[in-house]
């Protein structure tokens, strides 16, 4: 009986997960476009991948993604946690609710929005920028500039969901760490610095692993903000394989490439995951 | 920001008028950053929601959609479902989010009373190949799973969306948790003693008492399902199986087409109704179990 209770995962996974995971290995193998016989090539399609030029584009974005969007998303959302945790804050309750609000919507309607709010001519941001006397900013078609906007867009949607984790670890320290610290005299910043922050530290390193697989998936954003332009100034890995497999009907090579994103998604998840280790000792 | 920055001090500054000057400054100063936060926050609903009374002119003007010169006209609302089913596509994305929770919830939690509080061999074992095949990204199944909704011919269906989601690992794990932590080994012993079936001291005693961690289960899956795109944009391609999230995509524009503002922002405000009305009906329980450790065990 327990094993029938146990099962729909594991019977689930070998269709859905371990079946099309074979199919992929074989896949990344040969040549297909979806029709006709498979091609036998070897390691045809791993050789092209080292010299496709979208995908070392594709590869670079996604790392200035996460070496911005990781860092300064713990530190907001740390941030945010630290002022929302403050005792006799009025209105604690709606402000959390507010800042989690964008997090329950959907990518592709935030997306819309922003996309109209960054417009070059008309969108709120420039029109802003301009009553400061500021000259206007390309957001969506400047190089660099598209970067920055999927940035905003992704800090937007996410960080209040940040916030309630870090949030839950700091009620998660005990009260009387903090009424020791007041008895020998420590200030705000020293409390801050000597107990919260090196207390915070795993919750803020399982803030940094979520938000790096994050960053590693981002799809939505770019598809619907910017199309991976200007260019391919914002072109990730997700969207890469998208347009490999689904735009061009590239299976086999669009097989190998996602082997190529799984290695790095593990890669990174297992060395930050190392590093959670010796930093909790 | 430290948390004790608004209390008030004990000890030598107590009352002194430069501490109180001081504390009043610091507390204007944080309400000023949450305020300022909280209009970011939302002055992106904002615009939607105004933009979707207004014509597509004025939305292009210099200080656009602050507040619809000719009134709350309906007009974008009429043309979006003249174009579109798009109560279809929004109740698409309701069935998609239902059927697929209910899955979830029932098969989690099941399996999660049998690895929380059954012993038979292989448990340990087992449990941790499970939670080892969350490591495994989709993208590397992404093409060959297309494929394979491709044979079983569920192009066009929901099935692609419900079935191979029904018992995700990290939900079975949550659920574990949960049972293991909350659920009295007593309880689950007496129900033995009375000659109830291993089914029957699920539905009836585990069930009833696993509601807190079934509900922040429940919404965070349904709030995930009701937002899918990629996977929905790879199964279906028919207007009226499409989701409220892949209807509203057709507007954004291409290379040659301008984006119709108008009608994005009058279907967005429809889409977001539903979910903005589930998520305030279980606020509390949801924003509680992620603040509790919930989402990470």
């Amino acid at each position: 009986m327990e094993y029938l209770f146990i099962s729909p995962f594991f019977v689930l996974f070998a269709i859905f997960g371990a079946y099309p995971l074979g199919w992929a290995l074989i896949l990344s193998f040969s040549q297909w476009r979806g029709f006709g016989p498979m091609q036998w090539v070897g390691l045809d399609n791993y050789r092209a991948m080292l010299k496709d030029i979208y995908i070392a584009k594709a590869l670079l974005n996604t790392l200035i993604f996460t070496a911005i969007l990781v860092p300064t998303g713990v530190l907001l959302a740390l941030f945010f946690a630290v002022v929302l945790n403050i005792k006799d804050l009025r209105a604690r309750g709606v402000f959390r609710t507010i800042y989690f609000l964008p997090y329950i919507t959907s990518t592709v309607i935030v997306a819309i929005v922003f996309q109209q709010f960054l417009d070059d001519t008309y969108g709120w941001l420039n029109g802003f920028l301009r009553l400061l006397g500021l000259s206007p900013v390309p957001w969506l078609r400047g190089e660099g500039w598209a970067k920055l906007s999927i940035v905003m867009l992704a800090h937007w949607q996410g960080v209040g969901y940040n916030t309630l984790i870090m949030l839950g670890g700091l009620q998660g320290i005990e009260p009387e760490v903090y009424e020791a610290a007041k008895m020998d005299g420590a200030s705000s910043w020293q409390t801050f610095w000597r107990i919260t922050l090196p207390l915070m530290r795993p919750i803020m390193l399982f803030v940094s692993i979520l938000g790096t697989i994050g960053v590693l998936n981002m799809f939505a954003q770019p598809y619907m903000l910017t199309k991976g332009g200007p260019g391919t100034d914002t072109l990730t890995l997700t969207l890469r394989l998208y347009n490999l497999g689904f735009g061009q009907t590239r299976y086999g090579d669009a097989a190998a490439f996602g082997f190529l994103i799984s290695f790095l998604v593990i890669a990174v998840s297992f060395l930050q995951l190392r590093f959670l280790r010796s930093w909790r000792q | 920001m430290p948390t004790s920055a608004l209390k008030p001090a004990r000890g030598r500054t107590t009352g002194s008028l430069h501490y109180r000057l001081r504390s009043l400054l610091v507390r204007t100063l944080v309400y000023a950053l949450l305020v300022l936060f909280a209009i970011i926050f939302l002055f992106p609903f904002y615009t939607m929601f105004v933009g979707s009374f207004m014509r597509n002119e004025q939305l292009f003007t210099f200080t656009p959609n602050i507040w619809p010169k000719d009134g709350f006209q309906l007009q974008n609302y009429r043309d979006l479902f003249a174009e579109l089913p798009f109560g279809r596509n929004v109740l698409n994305s309701l069935i998609l989010a239902t059927g697929q929770t209910v899955g979830v919830l029932f098969f989690c939690s099941l399996a999660g009373f049998t690895f929380a509080k059954r012993r038979f061999p292989g448990r340990d074992a087992l449990f941790l190949l499970m939670l080892s095949t969350m490591m495994l990204p989709y993208q590397s199944t992404l093409i060959p799973w297309f494929l394979l909704m491709v044979k079983l011919h569920w192009l066009n269906t929901f099935l692609p969306l419900w079935i191979p989601w029904f018992a995700p690992a990290f939900g079975i794990f949550l659920m574990r948790q949960f049972i293991a932590a909350s659920v009295p080994d007593d309880l689950v012993e007496a129900a033995v003693m009375d000659g109830a079936s291993l089914f029957g001291i699920y539905w009836r005693v585990i069930l009833p008492v696993s509601t807190p961690a079934l509900t922040v289960l429940g919404i965070l899956n349904f709030m995930n399902a009701y937002n899918d795109f990629l996977y929905s944009l790879l199964v279906l391609s028919k207007t009226h199986m499409y989701t409220a999230p892949l209807a509203l995509a057709l507007f954004r524009g291409s290379q040659i087409t301008a984006p119709r503002y108008t009608l994005m922002f009058a279907g967005s405000v429809l889409a977001t109704l539903p979910l903005l009305v589930v998520f305030f009906l279980f606020q509390r329980r949801l924003m509680e179990g992620i603040m509790s450790g919930a989402i990470k065990g």
